[in-house]
């Protein structure tokens, strides 16, 4: 295995853990699937459609997420929006991914000297 | 010839259950069109964008699987370790029982010993495969089946939770009888099937065979 796979492999399986944690973040505006694709990856978190549609559904089932049907516009879209319990989630979430970044600098720190 | 996005929507809620899927197909489609209009307006041919968006989306199976939770494996991390223990134990203990029956059969009906090897190999061999079936049967239902989730968490709480104890002696001598004894009939018919295979070979050795096993 090239060196350039390895990384996609790592930064894969680094990023799989966080985008339900992105998606948590991103809707406490609501959002649509699509839509929502682009907010990621406008935030700098390129996520595919086979994973973040149906993690839509699994957070909705969990009470993370709340749905909603917007007819409004020529489309029908569903409009997903974060609940109470999914914005805790996702505070709680949010703070060991810093804890965990700053572990992991202290550890480089520790290397560098 | 219906378009690329029914067939792949087609096959993408085969197996989603009914009250799911009229909801599940909306939303699906909406997702796919606000795709390829994005494309479209940024000066894409319709068709080539309508495929670039469904190639994107990736085997409408998988999606159908991550929608509807079912697993992607036969066997799954839960239940697999049982079914490595289990299913090799198994034949150890009653294929050779079998191999011996049914060569003791062969013999009883008047057969030859090269007879008697030669039913209990293919004996053994036929009752390996069955019960590799079955078994793997069995344990595919156990992770498939919704009605048998209860059923799984149950028997791996039973079964699968590993403890400290379970590490095997390094001595031999702590092998329990019922292994040793597979252990043994399954070595015993090894040799006699390497005999038989060798008294294939040559004419005069049906002789020298009954003398060894018996």
């Amino acid at each position: 295995m090239h060196v350039g796979e390895l990384l996609g492999t790592h930064r894969q399986e680094l990023r799989r853990g966080t985008v339900v944690l992105a998606c948590l973040l991103a809707l406490r505006t609501p959002g649509y699937g699509y839509g929502l694709l682009k907010t990621l990856d406008a935030a700098g978190i390129p996520s595919d459609g086979n994973t973040v549609y149906p993690l839509l559904r699994r957070l909705e089932e969990r009470g993370l997420l709340e749905s909603e049907w917007n007819t409004d516009e020529s489309r029908p879209r569903k409009f997903y929006r974060t609940t109470r319990a999914g914005s805790e989630l996702a505070a709680q979430l949010l703070a060991d991914v810093a804890d965990l970044t700053m572990s992991l600098h202290a550890l480089n720190g520790g290397i560098d000297r | 010839m219906s378009s690329w996005t029914e067939r792949y929507l087609a096959v993408a809620l085969r197996s989603i259950p009914d009250p799911k899927r009229v909801d599940l197909e909306q939303e699906l489609r909406s997702s796919i069109a606000d795709a390829v209009e994005e494309r479209v307006a940024a000066g894409e041919d319709r068709l080539a964008a309508e495929r670039a968006v469904l190639q994107g989306l990736g085997d409408p199976a998988q999606l159908a699987a991550a929608y509807s939770g079912r697993p992607t494996y036969l066997i799954g991390p839960e239940l697999f370790p049982l079914y490595r223990r289990f299913v090799p134990r198994l034949i150890a203990v009653v294929v050779p029982l079998a191999a011996v029956v049914m060569a003791a059969v062969k013999l009883a009906g008047g057969g030859s010993y090269s007879d008697a090897i030669a039913a209990g190999i293919s004996g053994a061999i036929g009752v390996t495969i069955q019960i590799a079936f079955w078994a793997t049967v069995t344990f595919v239902f156990l992770e498939w089946a919704d009605s048998a989730r209860k059923a799984r968490t149950e028997i791996v709480a039973a079964t699968g939770r590993w403890t400290l104890e379970r590490l095997p002696e390094l001595s031999a001598a702590r092998v329990t009888a019922k292994e040793s004894v597979g252990e043994i009939v399954t070595v015993l018919i090894t040799i006699g099937g390497l005999l038989f295979l060798r008294s294939l070979g040559t004419t005069d050795a049906s002789g020298s065979i009954s003398t060894t096993s018996g």
